[in-house]
């Protein structure tokens, strides 16, 4: 049987043999999976990354040593890090890693990037070894952006007539 | 040594995917509910509380526990079992 992905991105296929038997991932990133997988819930134990981590103190983690299948906004690809190597990312694109990363968050620091950065004010760190997969498109960014071309804000068509235009195109009434 | 279950896949499509899985007779995938898109004739589908784990035969209460931890991670109480009750592989 076939399962679709709720909105556009890529399904990541995890061996979960091929990683030691756990993967972490991001919440509601799980798909479908081979019976045994078993989905449970990761504790950030560090208050910070719970806190600002953009992914809440709760993660979901995928046991077992089946095929599990995850899903994330966008492109999505994997990186390896080399032990002690140091990646940071935007807190929303972290998808999924292994157990042998370390995950932690790290203000961004400075007065101009926390102002007016607009990036938010915390980076996710991510310190090898082990794998970690990561999402172009968090689907609230995606969400945030579609949700300012809706309502009465009309930036792309629409003619003078406004509310008037709206309502002769049947794109609604308010 | 597998303990899980072993099944085939396709990932088809570019920007909208959908993941094809087959199975054996006898195999079982389960899925979040709300994902499924079709299946073969011969495939059962069956609503499980929890997430049909081995892990989880640990009585009622281990159900409930493992349950309510997924509902944490805004997964649904539910997922769906799918199993191919007929002979030869099925999609």
């Amino acid at each position: 049987m076939s399962f679709a992905s709720p909105y556009p991105g890529k399904i990541i296929p995890l061996d979960l043999m091929n990683y030691n038997g756990k993967i972490v991932c991001q919440k509601d990133a799980f798909l479908c999976a081979a019976k045994g997988v078993s989905i449970g819930i990761e504790f950030q134990r560090k208050l910070g990354t719970g806190l600002f981590g953009g992914e809440g103190f709760i993660m979901q983690k995928l046991e077992g040593d089946g095929m599990a299948f995850v899903h994330a906004g966008g492109h999505v690809f994997e990186r390896d890090l080399q032990p002690g190597e140091f990646l940071r990312i935007d807190t929303g694109c972290l998808v999924a890693y292994t157990q042998t990363v370390d995950y932690d968050i790290q203000f961004v620091g400075g007065i101009k990037n926390t102002l007016f950065g607009g990036e938010g004010l915390f980076f996710a760190t991510l310190r090898g070894p082990g794998k970690v997969w990561i999402q172009t498109l968090p689907i609230s960014r995606l969400a945030s952006r579609i949700i300012s071309y809706g309502g009465f804000r009309r930036k792309e068509e629409g003619s003078i007539l406004g509310g008037l235009g709206n309502m002769i195109d049947g794109d609604g009434w308010r | 040594m597998r303990t899980n279950h072993e099944i085939d896949y396709r990932i088809i499509g570019e920007e909208m995917q959908y993941v094809e899985v087959e199975l054996d007779p006898q195999e079982t995938a389960i899925a979040e509910s709300g994902a499924f898109m079709m299946m073969d004739d011969g495939i059962q589908m069956e609503t499980v509380f929890g997430d049909g784990s081995k892990q989880q035969s640990g009585g009622l209460l281990g159900k409930l526990m493992s349950a309510g931890k997924r509902v944490l991670t805004g997964e649904s109480l539910f997922m769906t079992a799918f199993t191919n009750i007929g002979q030869g592989k099925r999609k």
